[in-house]
């Protein structure tokens, strides 16, 4: 295996590791927001 | 099987408004060079959230989003000389693209199985809408609906869909991010 491929191939790992990584911090950012900021019923005032 | 487990969850404007200035931050931290493409996508969601944008958003969505493809198209176009485009490296490329569309449908499809796994019976995902993961946003996200509805007319899984399509989006522009900052380390 040359060097240039098992470069690329070290890359493309940190890459997909970095999308995984990245999505599970996306995942946990929207679970938080969602907490702390809850959706509120406006009651219409009478 | 439930598209997502959690539809028609309602979501507070504030999380709305946050969402995009938060992610902005975030994907600038773990990968700078995203910066100017996740800021645009994300400031086309904050003008059409924030509620007093509604011209500049109406704007963006119709005028501006086709004046920027025909640009943008023209653009490349003018780019693309026969001693520069009819080559083998051309060929390959566009070979190089099918595989990764046909490889990311795969995975998508394989990882919601995976993910169904861990869930319980009656949340588990229905695996097509992993074929959504993808940058091709919103041609998936339809296909993926069409092809459910084909199959059960009471299937709608449009918004599911659409959301793991925006994911994809997101994803391959972090993506793009991180390859573009590691590869000169690299070379």
């Amino acid at each position: 295996m040359t060097s240039t491929i098992e470069t690329t191939l070290l890359i493309a790992g940190i890459g997909i590791t970095g999308i995984f990584v990245f999505m599970a911090i996306f995942y946990l950012l929207i679970i938080g927001l969602d907490k702390l900021l809850p959706f509120e019923e406006v009651k219409p005032e009478e | 099987m439930s598209g997502t487990g959690h539809a028609n969850k309602k979501i507070s404007k504030k999380a709305l408004i946050a969402f995009p200035i938060v992610v902005t931050i975030v994907a600038g931290i773990i990968a700078p060079s995203s910066l100017a493409l996740i800021g645009f996508l994300m400031f086309g969601n904050l003008i059409r959230e924030c509620g007093v944008l509604n011209k500049l958003s109406l704007s963006a969505q119709n005028e501006l989003a086709s004046l920027v493809t025909i640009l943008l198209g023209i653009t490349i176009a003018s780019t693309m000389t026969s001693d520069r485009f009819v080559r083998v490296d051309t060929l390959l490329i566009i070979a190089l693209g099918l595989f990764a569309f046909v490889f990311d449908t795969f995975g998508g499809v394989i990882f919601a199985k995976f993910l169904n796994l861990f869930r319980k019976e009656g949340n588990k995902i229905n695996p097509m809408i992993g074929a959504c993961g993808i940058s091709a946003f919103p041609m998936s996200a339809r296909v993926i609906h069409q092809m459910g509805q084909k199959e059960d007319p009471y299937n709608y899984l449009l918004m599911p869909a659409i959301s793991a399509n925006v994911g994809g989006q997101i994803g391959s522009v972090v993506a793009g991010g991180i390859i573009l900052t590691l590869v000169p380390l690299f070379a």
